[in-house]
């Protein structure tokens, strides 16, 4: 799976909660500079669970504090379930 | 079957605004994260067992002169004093003395912890007709400076009446589901030692949302019930977030979904009587709805129920 269709839902989910399609959503950024409350995450988190079927357990939250570092996990889950 | 339900909350009101003028915080930060606007709070010389009382006397007036209660159940985890249980001295102010009474504390699942042990008193034998009342005083136990507590929480109690009846009673209690995971207890606790109560908000949210989620699912499926027979779901009101949260990953229509925790905060073992009453007040459940209740708290603990919502006189 690209891990581009990763980002894009993170971006699309980054949008929504901004309310503004001009958002950029940098691999680099962390998800308190996108604009995502502790919460949020949480519901991100909910999103790339359901959306790719895969599970994020709390011991790696620590390391996932940027976008990139989100989206290279839920991509290394998803390769490793293949 | 339930026969008659009951709320109390103290008259005093604090609003976002009354903790902004204390606290780092705004009514918008309050409000975007967690759905409450306002909380009642005690006085100071108001413990649980008076907010317990008086939930208690409204639901056996609900319940009507012919239900004779023979045992007092309290969920909390801010009894009155740290022995004994709190439920006889309630038991007693409400005329009851002689009758058996205890607490448990599952904290925030309390009182679907209570459906299940009032049900098993009945189906003993050991009682006829129980008053299970929800009622804490957290800000008792909630540092009035933290700013990532103290708004979350409200004093209050609910109370209900069960008694014996048929499963096609309109108040029948269908089924239960319990769970727990002691792995949890840093999440929401008061450490051994500590004054103050603290909460892991970002994790608390995740296990609430997926416990709270499939032990309804699970409670369902128990009961032989679809997501789309639940007429009101009703859900402990920790945080408008998290019930939207369930209500959007069950698939129950948000028209569904009941919430006041607006206007009381998180009450605690409190949370789903209260809401219980203040729906029936407000007519958004009726005789013979068919209801869901489910539950996320301290331990961990979770819990869920289906019910049949009882025809009231009062």
């Amino acid at each position: 799976m690209p891990q581009q269709e990763v980002h894009a839902v993170v971006e699309r989910f980054v949008r929504d909660i901004n309310d503004s399609e001009h958002v950029e959503v940098p691999a680099a950024a962390s998800l308190g500079e996108i604009g995502l409350d502790s919460l949020s995450i949480v519901d991100l988190l909910f999103k790339l669970e359901r959306e790719f079927e895969v599970s994020i357990p709390d011991e790696a939250l620590p390391n996932l504090t940027t976008v990139g570092a989100l989206v290279e996990y839920v991509n290394s889950e998803k390769r490793g379930d293949i | 079957m339930l026969a008659g339900v009951g709320a109390h909350v103290p008259p005093s009101i604090v609003t976002n605004e009354d903790l902004a003028s204390k606290l780092d915080t705004s009514d918008d930060w309050i409000t975007s994260r967690t759905g409450i606007s306002t909380r009642h709070v005690v006085e100071a010389d108001t413990a649980t067992s008076d907010l317990a009382v008086r939930a208690g006397a409204a639901a056996i007036t609900s319940a009507g002169p012919d239900s004779r209660i023979d045992a007092v159940v309290l969920a909390t985890s801010t009894p009155d004093r740290r022995c004994p249980a709190t439920a006889p001295a309630v038991a007693s102010a409400l005329g009851l003395s002689g009758v058996a009474a205890f607490d448990i504390d599952a904290v925030c699942s309390g009182f679907v912890y209570g459906l299940a042990v009032a049900e098993g008193l009945i189906a003993s034998g050991a009682a006829q007709c129980v008053l299970l009342i929800g009622a804490d005083v957290f800000s008792s136990i909630v540092d009035p400076t933290d700013r990532t507590t103290a708004p979350l929480f409200g004093d209050g109690a609910g109370a209900v009446v069960l008694k014996a009846g048929a499963p096609d009673d309109a108040g029948a209690l269908h089924a239960v589901e319990l769970g727990s995971d002691g792995a949890l207890v840093e999440l929401i606790t008061v450490r051994a030692g500590d004054r103050w109560f603290s909460l892991q908000g970002q994790a608390v949210y995740r296990h609430a949302v997926t416990r709270m989620t499939e032990a309804a699912r699970n409670v369902l499926k128990k009961a032989g019930w679809s997501v789309e027979d639940v007429d009101r779901f009703v859900a402990h009101q920790a945080n408008l977030r998290i019930l939207r949260t369930v209500g959007t990953e069950l698939g129950i229509d948000p028209d569904r979904v009941y919430a006041n925790v607006s206007a009381v905060g998180n009450t605690v073992a409190a949370s789903i009587p209260l809401a219980l009453a203040h729906a029936h007040e407000a007519g958004r459940v009726r005789a013979g709805d068919r209801v869901l209740l489910s539950a996320f708290g301290g331990g961990a603990t979770w819990g869920a129920a289906a019910l049949t919502w009882p025809d009231l006189a009062n």
